[in-house]
């Protein structure tokens, strides 16, 4: 047997000898012996402390400045630390398992993929399940989120000159001062949801996170539309935020996904699309435009998930059922949608202060309201409502529009 | 049953240690509990009293156990223990411009130990610079600096403080344990260069978990094969090592 050599030379454990040392090491088989040279001082006493904890081993213990090689029979602690390692799954979205926690090996924050070192923390995800989280859509709607980002300072042209009556102005105001606390609520509820989804399923975690930044977004461009001119915001009613409260306290990842993204950004869809239409300035009409895109995705996902959780277990679609009766009843003493917000898009509608104008924008925010109730419908028969159980649902829907 | 083994809470980590090997163990069906103790006179005289089963020893603590189990006619022996607390030895460093070359050149000179009950940062090196003609507030000053007393060296604060002065030129040498001397050295606290080790004290034990002999006899045997067996989930040695500390007991 030839004996296996390394030369440090004047390479000592101060300096990085090690690394040299465990790459040898790597290459021989438990019980075999490497003979170590080297000129620094300290390196016996290092080579044998480095042993110690690497679970090496040294044949025979030398004066320290004896000037002998050091031989250093290898162990196998490093290959036993890996003996109970596992692949997290894959890496590719064909690797994804069904329930990633489910072994005592605790894969938590380890990526897709990685081979992982048993008796890892335990961590506080409890969405868990391929079936609660997954849709298939997820990785081609991340992907096309990322590339659809924009920025809000320069996708709108905040210095586009216009004036407005001070009345539409005032109107404006009210409706951007609604869509903020509405977009603070889209923001708020994907992002307390990603926090809960074990990593594993990586692409709908990034998929919520560029929802939420969207959300960042919109905040941002609604604010900043409403404070164009003025500087203060509209009203914000105590039913409104009653309306959005409920969706705060929805704990099941799919029943809030389907209050918020089918139902409520479903509906929002509309509202954009009508604010696009009837915008009184330029502004205006880009930032609703911009936000409309986004929602589109987030609409899209919350639509594939719930479809996706329908085909595997169609009780869910009783829960969906239940989870709008809930909401409905914890909010039918309320007062919907703020009067204010509700009188403004009337005004948006109308352009102008005549009464002719007025009836007119008070039909549009009509035809607005069955639009939206035509959406949903269409959305619930999507995920396998029979058309009258959808139009019932639909109309039990908040009077808040999200 | 459960095993219940006494450790001290030297550090708020001593919790994350132990709850980790607590998950651990019981994943792979060894039900495990710990208690933790301020000291280890109290966790050693509920080891011989029989109230906890076994307990996670330092040196000083082992010894202590012993000769309290002897007093009461008992006896008591270490379970299991780890590899990387088997042959550890101390080392006496000194600056590499400094012109000492072996420990008894360190005559009227000041060492600096680490703290006052630490087996390896103070009582072994003391032993050790006695053999070499060097006694201590006669012909040699002993300068300790004391972090984490009660704990029994299991702090290495002591040692870096040492070492710091060491290098601050207040001390004319340093003893520290082998493995110290490298961190300090991987991590600057020794400048890379700046010490030369002119003295290493023959290969000594540390922790072990101690048991009574008589207690649980059932209990103690099945734990350690079983424990030996699955940290060696791939066969090859064991890492209890019952022999080795009773080294310590002589050498210490
Ligand atoms: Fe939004
Ligand atoms: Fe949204």
């Amino acid at each position: 047997m030839t004996d296996h050599l390394l030369d440090l030379e004047n390479l000592g454990f101060e300096r990085g000898a090690h690394i040299l040392l465990q790459q040898a090491l790597k290459t021989l088989d438990p019980g075999e012996e490497l003979v170590v040279h080297g000129t620094d001082p300290a390196l016996r006493v290092h080579v044998e402390a480095w042993c110690r904890r690497s679970g090496h081993r040294i044949s025979q213990r030398l004066d320290p400045g004896a000037g002998e090689p050091a031989r250093i029979v290898r162990g196998q602690a490093d290959l036993d630390r890996w003996a109970g390692a596992q692949r997290a799954g894959g890496a590719a979205v064909e690797g994804i398992v069904s329930s990633p926690s489910a072994d005592r090996l605790r894969t938590g924050l380890a990526a897709r993929g990685a081979l992982v070192e048993g008796g890892g923390p335990k961590t506080p995800f409890d969405i868990t399940d391929r079936d609660l989280v997954w849709a298939e859509i997820a990785p081609a709607l991340y992907a096309h989120a990322a590339s659809a980002q924009w920025d809000p300072n320069t996708a709108v042209d905040w210095n586009a000159d216009f004036v407005l009556p001070s009345e539409i102005e005032q109107a404006v105001v009210q409706v951007m001062t609604y869509l903020v606390e509405n977009e603070q609520a889209a923001l708020v509820i994907p992002a307390k949801l990603l926090a809960r989804i074990h990593p594993h399923f990586r692409e709908v975690l990034q998929l919520l996170a560029v929802q939420a930044a969207d959300e960042a977004r919109h905040m941002e461009v609604f604010t900043r539309r409403a404070l164009l001119r003025g500087k203060e915001m509209g009203t914000s009613s105590a039913s409104g935020r009653e309306s959005l409260a409920t969706l705060l306290t929805e704990a099941e990842f799919s029943m809030a996904s389907f209050l918020l993204s089918v139902l409520g950004e479903g509906s929002f869809l509309n509202l954009l699309e009508f604010l696009d239409r009837h915008a009184p300035d330029p502004v205006t009409r880009q930032v609703t435009r911009l936000a409309r895109r986004d929602e589109a995705r987030h609409v899209a996902f919350g639509v594939a998930h719930l479809q996706h959780q329908a085909e595997k277990d169609p009780s869910v679609r009783s829960r969906m059922r239940a989870a709008v009766e809930r909401r409905y009843a914890a909010l039918v003493d309320t007062a919907g949608l703020n009067q204010d917000v509700f009188d403004s898009l009337v005004i948006l509608a109308a352009g102008d202060w005549t009464p002719a104008a007025i009836a007119n924008g008070y039909d549009a925010v009509q035809k607005l309201q069955s639009e939206m109730d035509d959406g949903r419908q269409r959305r619930l028969v999507h995920l396998g409502f029979p058309a009258d159980e959808a139009a019932d649902l639909s109309a039990l829907h908040t009077r808040n529009f999200m | 049953m459960t095993l219940i083994m006494g450790a001290v809470a030297y550090d708020p980590k001593v919790v994350t240690i132990w709850n980790g090997f607590r998950t651990w163990l019981r994943d792979h069906d060894l039900p495990f509990d710990y208690v933790l103790y301020s000291n280890c006179e109290r966790q050693v005289e509920d080891l011989v009293a029989g109230r906890i089963q076994a307990a996670w020893n330092s040196p000083l603590a082992w010894i202590r156990s012993q000769r309290l189990a002897r007093s009461g006619g008992r006896a008591v022996r270490p379970l299991v223990m780890r590899d990387t607390d088997r042959d550890l030895t101390s080392v006496i460093v000194v600056r590499s411009d400094s012109a000492y070359e072996k420990p008894a050149d360190l005559k009227d000179q000041a060492v600096g130990v680490g703290a006052v009950d630490s087996p390896q940062g103070t009582l072994i090196p003391r032993s050790f610079l006695r053999t070499a003609g060097l006694t201590p507030g006669e012909n040699v000053t002993i300068r300790r600096y004391d972090v984490g007393v009660g704990l029994h060296g299991d702090h290495i604060g002591g040692e870096r403080d040492a070492a710091r002065a060491l290098i601050a030129g207040e001390v004319e040498a340093v003893a520290v344990i082998d493995a110290n001397h490298l961190l300090f050295g991987r991590e600057g606290t020794f400048p890379a260069g700046s010490t030369r080790i002119i003295g290493q004290t023959a290969p000594y034990d540390h922790c072990n978990m101690t048991v009574v002999d008589g207690s649980t006899p059932e209990l103690g045997d099945f734990w350690r094969i079983t424990a030996v067996h699955v940290v060696r989930g791939r066969g090859g040695q064991a890492v209890a090592g019952s022999g080795g500390s009773d080294r310590l007991a002589g050498g210490a």
